[in-house]
């Protein structure tokens, strides 16, 4: 769902650009004080992948095609606040190399895909986790929810441009990302549950060891 | 673990994502189904399409795409470009994420 130029108005684009940059000051803060050293390198190797699976669209409902954005992806490994920063670089290289999302965009994307679709994700799966106790039901759920809520986030945006009106572009938007998001649980859970069978030590919320076995073992 | 073994299972763990993300853009970049997405079925659904400017900023990988190239090395190529730019820029930011931390701190497990 990336919005191309000219399909936001000035003070959509303004106040989506405010919106993104006070989460992005949010999330420095946080990453720096919580990113361990050895996982900064990850920051740059999910980039990596997250663009890559990106590129792999596949076919929804009626000749409509959708893809991974990956937001809960990033922030299962390293975090809500660096995946914030992942996906960021994503959306970056994609508006400015390749134009895929705008320019004027930029904030509105990142505000849907990094702070709904990463941020917000990870805080579904945060609370979904608390209610099911399952790691797998909630990295689903929060991957479908990360969506399906951009996708809102998106039909508001371009409802409040004043190009379309809201009672079409929001059934319109959540309807077909409703889909898409079924296929974002299915990767989410299909690559952390890969990464789970051979490196569960990367995953902070999958493994909870206790200060004393890690104590224990670097003794 | 002791940090130095550590870092070496991380970036272990990095050389194989990176890995995949290469063969990801090798052998199911090209498969990629080239229908609309989401919001571009919509906006030609409900009319808005049109409305799209491209270019503000002209690249030559534009639409994932290399001039003069054939399909599928076309998308294989710019795909590869822009992964490495991505892993690029993450790994730009981490260092500069790292480098403005107060002196002295280090957060590890």
């Amino acid at each position: 769902m990336h919005i191309p130029d000219g399909f936001l108005d000035v003070k959509t684009v303004v106040s989506t650009y405010a919106l993104s940059s006070a989460a992005g000051v949010a999330s420095l803060s946080r990453v720096r004080k919580k990113l361990e050293d050895e996982k900064a390198p990850l920051l740059g190797v999910l980039a990596a992948f997250i663009f890559a699976a990106q590129m792999v669209n596949f076919p929804v409902l009626n000749g409509t095609s959708g893809h991974l954005i990956g937001g809960l992806l990033a922030a299962l490994l390293v975090g809500p606040w660096a995946g914030f920063f992942v996906i960021a670089s994503v959306l970056f290289v994609q508006a400015i190399g390749f134009q895929d999302g705008g320019i004027a965009a930029f904030g509105a994307n990142v505000f849907n895909m990094a702070v709904i679709g990463t941020i917000g994700a990870y805080w579904i799966f945060v609370g979904v986790k608390r209610l099911t106790r399952s790691y797998w039901v909630s990295a689903a759920v929060a991957a479908w929810a990360g969506v399906f809520l951009a996708s809102i986030a998106c039909a508001l945006e371009l409802w409040a441009s004043g190009h379309v009106a809201l009672d079409l572009v929001l059934p319109a938007m959540a309807g077909v990302h409703a889909v898409i998001g079924i296929g974002e649980a299915v990767i989410t859970v299909g690559v952390v549950r890969a990464i789970a069978a051979v490196r569960p030590d990367v995953l902070p919320d999958f493994v909870s060891v206790s200060p004393q076995e890690v104590a224990a073992h670097e003794a | 673990m002791k940090r130095e073994t550590r870092t070496r299972a991380m970036i272990g763990f990095a050389a194989g994502m990176v890995a995949i993300a290469i063969g990801i853009v090798v052998f199911l970049a090209p498969l990629a189904s080239t229908w609309p997405d989401g919001l571009d079925s919509t906006a030609e659904k409900l009319g808005f399409a049109g409305r799209a400017v491209e270019g503000i900023i002209k690249t030559p990988l534009a639409d994932y795409s290399v001039p003069g190239l054939p399909a599928p090395w076309s998308t294989i190529v710019a795909g590869l470009v822009g992964t490495v730019l991505a892993l690029a820029v993450g790994l730009g930011l981490a260092y500069i994420l790292k480098a403005t931390r107060k002196h002295g701190t280090r957060v590890s497990r």
